[in-house]
């Protein structure tokens, strides 16, 4: 795109970007600071992929630096509250325990059958509560489907992240084990919180535990939940997105993503489609898809997977440009950068709302850490 | 038909970019109404909505609806909490009879130790389950019940 038009596109991001990024008051010269590096990264990026047409890289620094930073300002947040980052039983009881996104699917059948939470937390009016990160959620779903997983999660990057490591893969997640994973988990914790009235993931599966919170050990079963986490983390952190080059985690574990939104993705007004009038079989974009989102038959149909994050890693990559953003309804190929303007704008506000807001507060604890050493 | 299908799909994708700006702006009223479903954390966490007041000597005593309910129907066994408030500070022991719904029970907690023993359980209180002070200084001890139903 050339340069001006490039700029007027741009324009209207930088005061969007501006609610929300400097919608409260900065309480000290170290958030100012952070909220004028993430305002400032977040235009630049932004007119960068207006101005080249790529999407990914600048997607991905951001996806991955929150996902890295998101602990120190959650971990930071715990020990102020609670005053550790452990979280004892009075914390659970007296229901102070930040939601994740990642507990939506253990509330589904409770709260249809019984109008009951299976979570510790609070509804409104806390950090993380439950209602303000449904709302999230669900809005993002709404808009643009399962480009939650590559916009707005901010665990995401962890995998992301290790994946890069390695030129070349040693493994392959493509087999029906991997594939049924999740949804097996996705049923198994469905029903045993249904059952226990507990968040079963969070208290005994979820990978991310180690770098958030975890119960204090002081029992046999604490010691084995510790054990299981890490190993869960080891495992689906860093060992297969290592072996693998995928997004392990969000692939193959998460209850939520590659089940849940998936389905839902297939509503989604946003896809990503291939122009099988271009494409040349020459199947880059199945070897590099982080998200296994694309197989031969997307080849011959067009259609990418309802897996689809909308990452664009395979739209940047096509040696032919045969991958491109879509909305449901035009005519494939016609304003293919009216499509990706339209969605790029929905996907890097919620970038800036949510993964913004994340590097802005640990940015700001680190330097105050570091004026404080 | 193929023109009104491109159109609205546009018009449909951008609309949802500005109800997107709206879930983030307002989030307070898309957070009402998911509060207005009545969905709620379990009251096996939360310990289930205050049903008593009881003005004590030194302190407010407030009781706890008994928990038995769960999503497949009552249990066996369940809790029923009890919430002390100091006035301003609670007293070194509580001595505590309680009536609530038929289950009769006496209980007395030592405030510095935290701890709870079950001075008379009547017919169905079981045991104490836990003591705890939450962040607003109130005490809070959790006594095992029976269900009178089951
Ligand atoms: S199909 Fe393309 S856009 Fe979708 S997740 Fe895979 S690489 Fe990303």
């Amino acid at each position: 795109m050339k340069t001006y038009k490039a700029v007027l596109v741009a324009v209207p991001m930088l005061f969007i970007s501006a609610l929300f990024v400097f919608h409260s008051k900065a309480d000290s010269i170290e958030t100012m600071t952070s909220n004028i590096i993430v305002y400032v990264l977040m235009n630049v990026f932004f007119f960068m992929m207006v101005l080249t047409g790529k999407t990914y890289k600048y997607r991905m620094i951001i996806f991955i630096s929150a996902a890295l930073l998101f602990p120190i300002g959650f971990i930071y947040h715990n020990i102020i509250a609670r005053g550790s980052m452990l979280v004892s039983l009075s914390t659970i009881y007296e229901c102070k325990v930040p939601f994740c996104h990642i507990v939506t699917p253990m509330l589904i059948i409770p709260a249809a059958l019984a109008k009951t939470i299976p979570f510790p937390g609070t509804m409104t009016g806390s950090y993380a509560s439950i209602a303000s990160m449904l709302v999230l959620l669900f809005s993002a779903i709404i808009v643009i489907g399962r480009g939650w997983c590559a916009w707005g999660c901010f665990y995401g990057g962890w995998d992301e992240c290790v994946s890069k490591f390695r030129k070349k893969p040693l493994y392959s997640l493509n087999n029906r084990f991997w594939k049924l994973l999740p949804y097996a988990v996705l049923v198994f914790v469905a029903l045993m919180a249904t059952y226990t009235l507990t968040p079963v993931y969070c208290q005994w599966l979820c990978p991310f535990k180690p770098v958030t919170e975890f119960k204090a050990v002081s029992t046999i079963q604490d010691i084995i939940t510790a054990v299981v986490f890490f190993s869960m983390f080891i495992i689906f952190l860093i060992v297969l997105p290592l072996l693998t080059k995928k997004r392990a985690q969000c692939t193959c574990f998460c209850p939520l993503g590659p089940t849940i939104i998936a389905f839902l993705n297939r509503f989604n007004i946003f896809t990503v489609r291939i122009d099988t009038t271009k494409c040349i079989n020459c199947g880059k974009c199945i070897k590099i898809c982080p998200l296994n989102a694309i197989d031969e038959k997307s080849l011959i149909t067009g259609k990418t997977l309802s897996q689809c994050a909308k990452c664009a890693r395979c739209i940047d990559e096509c040696p032919r440009k045969a991958i491109m953003y879509y909305i449901r309804g035009t005519k494939l190929g016609v304003h293919p950068n009216a499509a990706r303007l339209i969605y790029l704008y929905s996907a890097w506000i919620l970038m800036v709302a949510v993964l913004g807001g994340i590097i802005s507060t640990s940015l700001s604890i680190i330097f105050k850490l570091l004026l404080h050493l | 038909m193929n023109r009104f299908k491109s159109i609205f799909g546009y018009v449909t994708a951008v609309a949802l970019f500005f109800f997107l700006m709206f879930s983030f702006i307002r989030s307070d009223i898309l957070e009402k109404l998911i509060v207005a479903t009545g969905i709620h954390p379990t009251e096996w966490y939360s310990g289930g909505k205050v049903i008593t007041i009881k003005q004590c000597n030194g302190y407010v005593l407030e009781i706890h609806q008994p928990v038995f309910n769960t999503v497949y129907g009552d249990v066996t066994y369940g809790f029923v909490q009890l919430t002390f408030k100091g006035q301003p500070d609670l007293p070194d022991i509580i001595h505590q009879a309680v009536s609530i719904d038929n289950y009769d029970f006496t209980i007395e907690t030592d405030v510095k130790t935290l701890t709870t023993k079950m001075v008379n359980p009547g017919k169905y209180a079981q045991k104490i389950v836990w003591t705890y002070t939450f962040s607003d200084k109130s005490l809070n001890v959790r006594v095992g019940l029976k269900n009178q139903k089951k």
